[in-house]
């Protein structure tokens, strides 16, 4: 193994068919982290590597009495899905972005939609979250508006996101963020299903929110520690920026 | 009744109590306090006041218990949520509202 300091390690080599990867770490509300993890689950998708990283805390994972690394990339030869079970400290997230996307673009993914939320202080108010869209590339701006996504004309992003749009656009490789109005401190299913029926339309694929919705409370429930802990190592601060104007207005 | 301290563990086991996720806004007149309660209905909701605090308990519509998860977890069922919630101004508890939707409480309440 190679002294780099965070490497993608390949569990099982697939033949992939031009994929599209989706991203969902733990961010605001954690909407992009459970929409990822409900994907991973309703399509089925088995571990197909993972993130190793001294520079992560000692933490592993067990699910069903095996051992998981906390960062994992999930993939059949159409789809890519990457998730964390931690919360990523923001030392991290240069050196994970920039990796991953290096990876992306040597199994020729065509394109990456990030998913995240945003917190708006009228949540408690709001029945159906809306989603809005930032775009790497003008074309991809036509798709979202096309499925009434509204995208980010002027504005700070901020957050993984954020890099992950910055490493794309360096590597050329297309890319997406779907972001939905969201609970700052509370797990928001509610916006993680608005975020995944925003990316069925955008895929035009299938994906089953029921089970989702059904299993609200749970979910609120078992993510508890996880929203702390990114709240604890990513505070929310850093995301206020994006309620500011830039300068430049052209 | 006496508010004991916060803990910091999500899962430790006072009497069979889950600590919520709070949150707190103030403004210039009130406090507005946001707290997460799955599994519980409205009717199951007390609040007490006191000058310059909450005490916010809820009963949980099921008995939560993870048998498959960690060791902590796993010995503990929890019935209810219960939360004391510090204010740094006094508060006017007879001018106090609270909302129950989608599972979080919003308890606005002026400040004295």
């Amino acid at each position: 193994m190679s002294e780099e300091p965070l490497q993608i390690v390949v569990k099982k080599d697939l033949k992939f068919e031009n994929p599209v990867a989706i991203e969902g770490f733990p961010d605001v509300g954690l909407a992009g982290a459970i929409a990822s993890m409900h994907l991973i689950e309703n399509w089925g998708l088995e571990e197909i590597a993972y993130v190793e990283t001294p520079l992560l805390p000692p933490i592993m994972v067990v699910h069903n009495g095996e051992l998981l690394n906390p960062i994992r990339i999930y993939g059949n030869k159409n789809y890519i899905v990457l998730t964390s079970e931690i919360a990523l400290p923001l030392t991290l997230l240069n050196s994970l972005t920039k990796k991953v996307v290096e990876w992306l673009s040597s199994v020729n993914a065509t394109m990456l939609i990030a998913l995240t939320g945003i917190p708006v202080e009228n949540r408690f108010e709001i029945e159906k979250p809306a989603v809005y869209g930032v775009v790497s590339n003008k074309e991809h701006a036509d798709l979202l508006s096309k499925h009434k996504i509204e995208v980010l004309q002027e504005g700070f992003i901020s957050g993984i996101y954020a890099l992950f749009l910055k490493e794309c656009l360096k590597a050329g490789l297309p890319a997406i963020a779907l972001i939905a109005q969201s609970f700052l401190k509370y797990p928001d299913p509610g916006a993680a299903a608005e975020l995944l029926t925003s990316l069925s339309a955008i895929l035009s694929v299938s994906i089953d929110v029921k089970p989702l919705l059904e299993n609200a409370e749970e979910i609120r429930l078992k993510a508890r520690d996880l929203i702390k802990q990114t709240e604890k190592v990513a505070p929310s601060t850093y995301r206020n920026v994006e309620g500011e104007l830039p300068l430049m207005y052209r | 009744m006496g508010f004991p301290e916060d803990f910091d563990s999500l899962w430790e086991d006072v009497e069979g109590c889950l600590e919520p996720l709070v949150e707190l806004r103030e403004t210039h007149n009130a406090f507005e306090i946001y707290l997460d309660l799955p599994y519980v209905k409205g009717e199951s909701i007390e609040v007490r006041f006191s000058e310059d605090a909450l005490l916010v308990v809820a009963e949980c519509s099921k008995a939560i218990k993870f048998e498959r998860w960690g060791f902590t977890q796993k010995r503990t069922e929890s019935r209810y949520f219960r939360k004391v919630i510090k204010l740094p101004h006094k508060i006017d508890p007879t001018k106090a509202t609270s909302h129950f939707k989608n599972g979080v409480l919003k308890i606005r309440v002026l400040k004295i």
